[in-house]
């Protein structure tokens, strides 16, 4: 038996009527994710000796009867997202050598349900770009072209997947880092509606549109992490009342708005073509679709970033080398030891958006910047949920392009951030998205994505589950990681 | 509304900046920094077309607010030693900052 061609789901099944063990499934991975790193650098970390010990403790468990919903099923999980006793660097030099002395609220749910953490990803440090280029540790190779980036922020957690070298993985999507490179490795990635999902663990970049979600080959797997992660916690005060629930229905008069903006200038038509063969095959299904408009479409960006930016000016404060990270310089004053830690541990990407939304927040620009994205983003969230009235879904591509080459845009900011052109709508209106594998272009995975309203996770995965259903795209490997 | 503008970050700026962020930069992050943030601040002058002189701003996108807990000690602490394992500089269970005056 392939244990790494099983979806989580059956390798649960297998292992609860004893037919494969913990410590068997553990050691596959990890020989399978040691094979192939090298070539992909999905991981910052393999936590080898963690997955081995885990998978021991799992197997005596399992004896005295304590079952789990994930029991024995290996998770990589991103670098954003606190772990006990594994080295957690969110890709970044400042926080080379940290070990944090908690796990995230996710992981002890994970934990408890009996999944096996078998590694840290690579992401773009701090999870700002879009590309996983951007990361101190090197880029993370798309398993399906070795020259392509492989989309971001949470790139490791997706080429890990594609490349089966764990059955599911944690990202995080502050304004696509989830989807984006779920699209990119031709797997289903779900961001959360905004506050389902606590963060208490979760590196800070963007408080105000970020979650922690699913990444998985399979639509089935993706409601299993669903059910395991979401729910209040208290360590989180941004949290709603919400329990995952999703129970299978058909599309028949699913409705669904087609926003022409996102289909239209700036969008590579072959990517637009691939959305537009799901829309038929979802119509085909019994579900109708109307074109609409969505004139704010071209502020989102700009929204968004003036956003996040000011929040991770404000969040990336506490990097000073004093309780963690390299340690700071104590024979100088603190000012200076302050700004040289800072100025060596972080990247060019992190600086950038440090300035600018130190500059957006400042005295005599804060009006103009700040505090109107944020009025924009009241705009744009009430013209979704306005659109959401009369519809179930709404459907873009979940990026322009298809992967684009390594190098190709990273000297360049403003190329960057236009892959995430079509996504942070999402985030900015706290709406749950989902990137559905839709096909591919000369052999590049492209994705299409789903928005529906807070709380209606389970409309998106009914959507996805009939894609998946029709069309397999979700069985196909790479030939790049045969081993 | 919309016009082209002058570059809005200069060297100067950027200084200040720079000094408000506690980031030491190199001449040549400098320069790259400053052509990046003048080309996306003339990307974000976008938002100057739209008139929002009535909207609320958003700071919780579901309106969220005032979230309390009961005063108690919630779940397990961290031992003073588990808290302090990650700081470069420590003495007798504190942590060594830099001098502050």
């Amino acid at each position: 038996m392939d244990v790494t061609s099983l979806t989580a789901k059956q390798i649960v099944k297998l292992v609860l009527t004893g037919s494969l063990s913990p410590v068997d499934v553990v050691e596959t991975y990890l020989d399978r994710a040691k094979k192939l790193n090298p070539k992909i650098n999905a991981f910052i970390t393999i936590a080898e000796e963690h997955a081995r010990r885990s998978a021991e403790e799992l197997e005596k468990r399992l004896k005295k009867g304590f079952p789990g919903k994930l029991i024995g099923v290996p998770i990589a999980v991103k670098d954003v997202i606190s772990t006990k006793g594994i080295e957690t660097t969110c890709a970044s030099k400042i926080l080379k050598g940290y070990v944090p002395p908690y796990d995230a609220t996710v992981i002890r749910r994970l934990k408890a349900e009996g999944a096996i953490i078998i590694g840290k990803t690579n992401m773009d440090e701090f999870a700002m770009g879009s590309s996983t280029e951007l990361s101190a540790y090197g880029p993370t190779r798309n398993p399906w072209n070795l020259e392509r980036v492989v989309g971001g922020s949470s790139g490791g957690s997706g080429a890990a997947v594609a490349a089966r070298m764990a059955p599911i993985a944690l990202g995080s999507d502050t304004g696509g880092s989830i989807r984006c490179p779920a699209s990119f490795c031709n797997i289903v990635g779900l961001k959360p509606t905004y506050g389902t999902v606590s963060r208490y663990g979760l590196i800070s970049y963007a408080c105000s549109l970020e979650q922690i979600g699913p990444m998985t080959v399979d639509v089935n797997d993706c409601a299993l992490l669903m059910e395991v992660i979401t729910g209040k916690d208290c360590f989180d005060s941004t949290m709603i009342d919400y329990k995952f629930k999703w129970t299978p229905r058909e599309v028949k008069g699913l409705r669904m708005a087609v926003p022409k903006e996102f289909f239209g200038e700036g969008t590579d038509e072959r990517v637009a073509n691939r959305v537009w063969d799901i829309i038929k095959l979802l119509e085909s299904h019994g579900a109708i679709y109307e074109e609409i408009s969505f004139p704010l479409a071209r502020y989102v960006l700009a929204c968004y970033y003036i956003i996040a930016m000011s929040e991770a000016s404000s969040n990336l404060a506490r990097y000073d080398g004093v309780r963690y990270g390299p340690p700071c310089d104590l024979s100088l004053p603190w000012y200076d030891s302050y700004s040289k830690i800072r100025g060596e541990g972080f990247g060019i990407e992190v600086k950038r958006r440090i300035i600018l939304g130190c500059f957006a927040l400042s005295a005599g620009y804060y009006g103009r910047y700040y505090l109107k994205a944020l009025k924009l983003r009241t705009m744009i969230r009430n013209h979704v949920l306005s659109i959401l009235k009369s519809f179930d879904v709404i459907v873009t591509p979940t990026t322009p392009f298809p992967p684009f080459k390594i190098g190709e845009r990273v000297e360049d900011p403003l190329a960057l951030y236009m892959a995430d052109v079509d996504t942070v709508v999402a985030n900015l209106a706290g709406v749950p998205a989902i990137s559905v594998p839709a096909g591919f272009i000369d052999g590049l995975p492209v994705g299409a994505q789903f928005m529906a309203n807070h709380c209606c996770e389970d409309l998106l995965l009914t959507v996805a589950k009939c894609i998946q259903d029709e069309t397999n795209f979700h069985t196909k490997v790479s030939k790049e990681v045969r081993l | 509304m919309g016009d082209s503008r002058e570059a809005i970050i200069t060297p100067e700026t950027l200084e200040y900046l720079s000094e408000l962020a506690r980031l030491r930069l190199t001449e040549s992050e400098k320069k790259i920094i400053l052509r990046d943030l003048n080309r996306i601040l003339e990307y974000f002058s976008i938002i100057d077309e739209v008139e929002v002189a009535d909207v609320e701003p958003a700071f919780h996108v579901l309106n969220v607010s005032n979230v309390m807990r009961e005063d108690e000690v919630g779940g397990d602490s961290l031992t003073q030693g588990e808290t302090l394992a990650n700081a470069g500089h420590k003495e007798e269970g504190y942590i060594k900052a830099p001098r502050m005056v």
